[in-house]
C-alpha cells in the first residue's frame, strides 16, 4: 500500500469537502442577509418530490413571477405597457447597448448577446403584488373588449377569468421587481429584509422587434431584459424539517407535480396553501430552510 | 544479458510504467522470434543447436518471469482476452458508478444531514482505498481501473450533492477539482480512462472560464464554440511543457483530445456562423471558419507525419474529409441528381487516395535515402 499516493487522493476529497463546508458556514454565519416567511404558494414542493422511490430528496421550488409570465395568460400577445427591465437595467448588469438600434447590424449584434449572471430583487406581497393584481384586472377588461370585437374567442376569456379567480388565493406573491450587478446597492434600495430577497439569477437581453398586436397597437423596436431563471430555484429541505412535508409529498404523487400555484393546475385542483416556510439567505445569497409550519385550511 | 538484468530494465522506468515496459519487451521478443524463424527458413542465418537452445531457454525464462511479475500478455490468446477484459472492466465500472449514484439518491431523503455528509465524503475515500488494495494484489489494471472510475463517480456525486444539500450556487470550479482528482488517480495508477475523464473536466473548466471572462454566465459557454479553442490548444501543448517520462502514451491523449476539440469547434462554426463572437455577416464567418478548418486539418496531418504521431494524422485526415464532404453537400446536393452527387464523391475519394499514395511513396523514398 502506497500511503503517499492514497493520502494525495483522499486528501483532495477531504480538503475539497471541508472547503465547501467552510463556505456553507460562512454563508450561514452572523446576521442573515434576508429572512422571509413564504407559503406553499411561493415554495411548492419541487417536482422531484413527486417522482418515485428512486429519489427520496425533498425540496421546495421557489416559485416567482414576472411580467413575461402574465403574457402567457394572454397567449403570447402582450399589451403595450412599461416594463421595469429596460435598456438602462440591461446596461447596469453589464450588457453593452451602445450600438444604436437604427444601425443595420444592430439586429445581429443584439441577437448574439448571451445570458449573464445578475442579482434580482424579489418582493413578497406589497406594492408589486397589488399592481400585479390590478394589471390582471386590466387584462380581463382588455380581453372582454377583444371578445366583443370578435378578435378573441369566449374560451380565451373564460381561461383568463379562471386564472384570475384563482390568483388571489393561490398565485405566488413573489415578484421580480429589480435587477443589478451589485447586491449591496440593491439592498440599500430595498432595505426591508423580510419583504425583499436578493437572489442570484440568469438574465438575458433580447431585441423586441417592431410590431403590433391584433388590436392594432404598435410598439417600436427596443431592448428588453428578461430574468430567465434563478440560479438556486430548488431549496433542499433537511431531513430534520421534513415531517410536515413528507405526508404531503406522498399524497400529492398522483398530481404529477401540479402544485397549487402552478399555471397548470386545473380549476378544480386549486387549493389554499397548507404550510409556511421560513427561508434565510446568507452572505453568499444562498438560501436555507429554518422552519416549516402547517397552516390551518379554511373549510 | 541475463534474465534478471532484463527484468531490471523493464522496471527501470519507474513504477507506473513497469507493466507497459514489460509488455513492450514481450512484444519485441515475439517479433524477434518471428523474424529469426523467417531468416532461418530463407537460409540467411543459421544458429548452432547450442545457440538456438540457449536463446530459446533465455526467452522462455524471460517470458515466464515477466508474465509472473507484471501479469503481461505473453501469447496472442492472452492479448485477445485482455482486450475483452478491458471492455468488461469499463462496462462494470459504468454499472457500479451508476449504482453508487442511484443508491445515494434512493436513501438520502431518509438520513440526517451529518450522515449524508459522512457517506458522501467516505465514499470516494473508500474507493481510493479499494484501488490501492487491488493494485497491491495484482499487476493487471482491470480491477484498479474499475475501482478508479467508481472513486471518480463517488467524488462527482460528493460535490454535486453537497451543492444540492446546502443550496450552493453552481460553479465551474467543480470541474477543476474533479479534473485534479481524475489526474491524480490516472498518474498514480497509470489509468487511461481516468486520464480522459480528467482531460474532459479540464476542458470544460477552461472553456467555461473563457466564457465567464467575456461576462457570459458560465453554463452558457457551450453556446459559443470559440470558448473551446483556447482550451483545445492549451491541452495540445501540455506534452510540450510537461514531459511524460513515466507515462509515454499519455502525451498522445492530450494531443488527440486537444486537437479534436479545436477541429470540432471550427467544424461547427463553419456551418453555424451565428454561434461566433465575431461581428461579421454570418456567411463571412462561416467562410472564414471553412478555410480555417481545411488549414487546421492539413496542419494536423503534417504534424502527425512530421513527428510520427499516427493518431493525429488519422484525426486530421478524418476532419479534412468531413470538411470537404460537408462543403460538397452544401454546394451540390440540391441541384445535382443524387447518383451524380455520390459518383462525384466516389471519384474525389479515388483522387484523394492517389494523392495520399504519392505522398506515402515520397515518404518511403525519403526513409530509404
Amino acid at each position: 500500500m502506497n500511503w503517499r499516493r492514497f493520502g494525495a487522493s483522499a486528501g483532495l476529497v477531504v480538503l475539497t469537502s471541508a472547503f465547501v463546508l467552510i463556505g456553507v458556514a460562512y454563508n450561514r454565519g452572523g446576521e442573515p442577509e434576508a429572512e422571509i416567511t413564504l407559503t406553499e404558494r411561493e415554495v411548492p414542493l419541487s417536482y422531484e418530490a413527486f417522482q418515485s422511490e428512486e429519489n427520496t430528496e425533498l425540496a421546495l421550488r421557489l416559485h416567482w413571477q414576472s411580467p413575461a409570465h402574465r403574457w402567457q395568460a394572454l397567449m403570447f400577445e402582450p399589451r403595450l405597457e412599461p416594463d421595469w427591465f429596460d435598456q438602462a437595467k440591461l446596461e447596469a448588469v453589464g450588457y453593452d447597448c451602445s450600438l444604436p438600434l437604427s444601425d443595420p447590424s444592430a439586429e445581429q449584434y443584439y441577437d448574439k448577446m448571451l445570458p449573464r449572471e445578475a442579482f434580482v430583487v424579489l418582493e413578497y406581497g406589497g406594492q408589486a403584488w397589488t399592481h400585479w393584481l390590478e394589471d390582471w384586472d386590466r387584462d380581463k377588461v382588455f380581453m372582454a373588449e377583444q371578445v366583443n370585437k370578435g378578435k378573441r374567442s369566449k374560451q380565451d376569456l373564460e381561461r383568463l377569468n379562471d386564472a384570475y379567480d384563482r390568483l388571489p388565493k393561490t398565485g405566488s406573491r413573489l415578484l421580480a421587481v429589480d435587477v443589478g450587478s451589485d447586491p449591496i446597492q440593491l439592498r440599500q434600495r430595498y432595505p426591508e429584509r423580510n419583504q425583499f430577497v436578493i437572489v442570484r439569477s440568469q438574465v438575458r437581453l433580447y431585441l423586441a422587434r417592431e410590431g403590433k398586436t391584433q388590436s392594432g397597437e404598435r410598439w417600436p423596436v427596443h431592448l428588453r431584459g428578461e430574468v430567465t431563471q434563478l440560479l438556486i430555484d430548488d431549496i433542499h429541505v433537511p431531513f430534520e424539517l421534513q415531517a410536515v412535508l413528507d405526508t404531503l409529498s406522498r399524497s400529492e404523487g398522483q398530481h404529477h407535480g401540479r402544485t397549487p400555484s402552478s399555471p397548470f393546475v386545473r380549476p378544480g385542483e386549486a387549493k389554499e396553501p397548507r404550510y409556511e416556510v421560513t427561508v434565510r439567505y446568507g452572505k453568499r445569497y444562498e438560501p436555507w430552510v429554518t422552519a416549516i409550519r402547517p397552516l390551518a385550511i379554511s373549510p | 544479458m541475463g534474465t534478471d538484468q532484463a527484468i531490471d530494465d523493464a522496471t527501470a522506468s519507474g513504477s507506473a510504467g513497469d507493466r507497459n515496459t514489460a509488455q513492450q519487451r514481450v512484444d519485441r521478443i515475439h517479433a524477434f522470434q518471428a523474424e529469426l524463424d523467417q531468416l532461418q527458413r530463407d537460409g540467411l542465418l543459421a544458429l548452432s543447436p547450442e545457440q538456438q537452445q540457449r536463446l530459446t531457454t533465455h526467452h522462455t525464462q524471460l517470458l515466464r518471469e515477466l508474465g509472473h511479475q507484471f501479469d503481461v500478455d505473453t501469447t496472442a490468446g492472452q492479448k485477445q482476452m485482455s482486450l475483452g477484459m478491458r471492455v468488461v472492466s469499463f462496462l462494470g465500472a459504468l454499472a457500479l458508478a451508476a449504482s453508487v449514484f442511484l443508491f445515494f439518491y434512493r436513501i438520502w431523503g431518509l438520513i440526517s444531514t451529518p450522515i449524508q455528509l459522512l457517506v458522501l465524503i467516505c465514499g470516494p475515500v473508500l474507493a481510493v482505498l479499494a484501488m490501492e488494495w487491488t493494485r497491491k494484489r495484482e499487476h493487471s489494471p482491470y480491477f484498479t481501473s474499475l475501482a478508479g472510475l467508481v472513486a471518480f463517480a463517488a467524488f462527482v456525486l460528493d460535490l454535486h450533492l453537497l451543492g444540492s444539500i446546502f443550496n450552493i450556487t453552481p460553479s465551474p470550479n467543480a470541474f477543476l477539482v474533479w479534473g485534479a482528482f481524475a489526474f491524480l488517480l490516472a498518474y498514480a495508477h497509470d489509468l487511461r480512462l481516468l486520464l480522459v475523464a480528467g482531460i474532459l473536466c479540464l476542458l470544460t473548466y477552461l472553456s467555461a472560464s473563457v466564457g465567464t471572462w467575456r461576462g457570459v454566465y458560465w453554463l452558457s459557454f457551450g453556446e459559443r464554440p470559440e470558448n473551446f479553442l483556447p482550451a483545445g490548444f492549451l491541452l495540445f501543448l501540455v506534452p510540450a511543457v510537461i514531459r511524460h517520462k513515466d507515462h509515454p502514451d499519455f502525451s498522445g491523449y492530450y494531443r488527440l483530445f486537444g486537437m479534436l476539440t479545436v477541429l470540432l469547434a471550427v467544424l461547427i462554426l463553419s456551418h453555424w456562423g451565428r454561434g461566433s463572437y465575431v461581428h461579421l455577416a454570418t456567411k463571412d464567418i462561416e467562410t472564414l471558419y471553412q478555410i480555417l478548418g481545411f488549414a487546421l486539418a492539413g496542419l494536423t496531418i503534417w504534424i502527425g507525419v512530421r513527428w510520427g504521431w499516427p493518431a493525429l494524422t488519422n484525426l486530421g485526415s478524418t476532419f479534412f474529409v468531413i470538411d470537404l464532404y460537408t462543403k460538397f453537400y452544401d454546394w451540390w446536393w440540391d441541384w445535382m441528381p443524387k447518383y451524380l452527387f455520390f459518383l462525384t464523391l466516389g471519384l474525389i475519394a479515388i483522387l484523394l487516395l492517389m494523392v495520399f499514395k504519392r505522398f506515402r511513396s515520397r515518404l518511403f523514398k525519403e526513409c530509404l535515402a
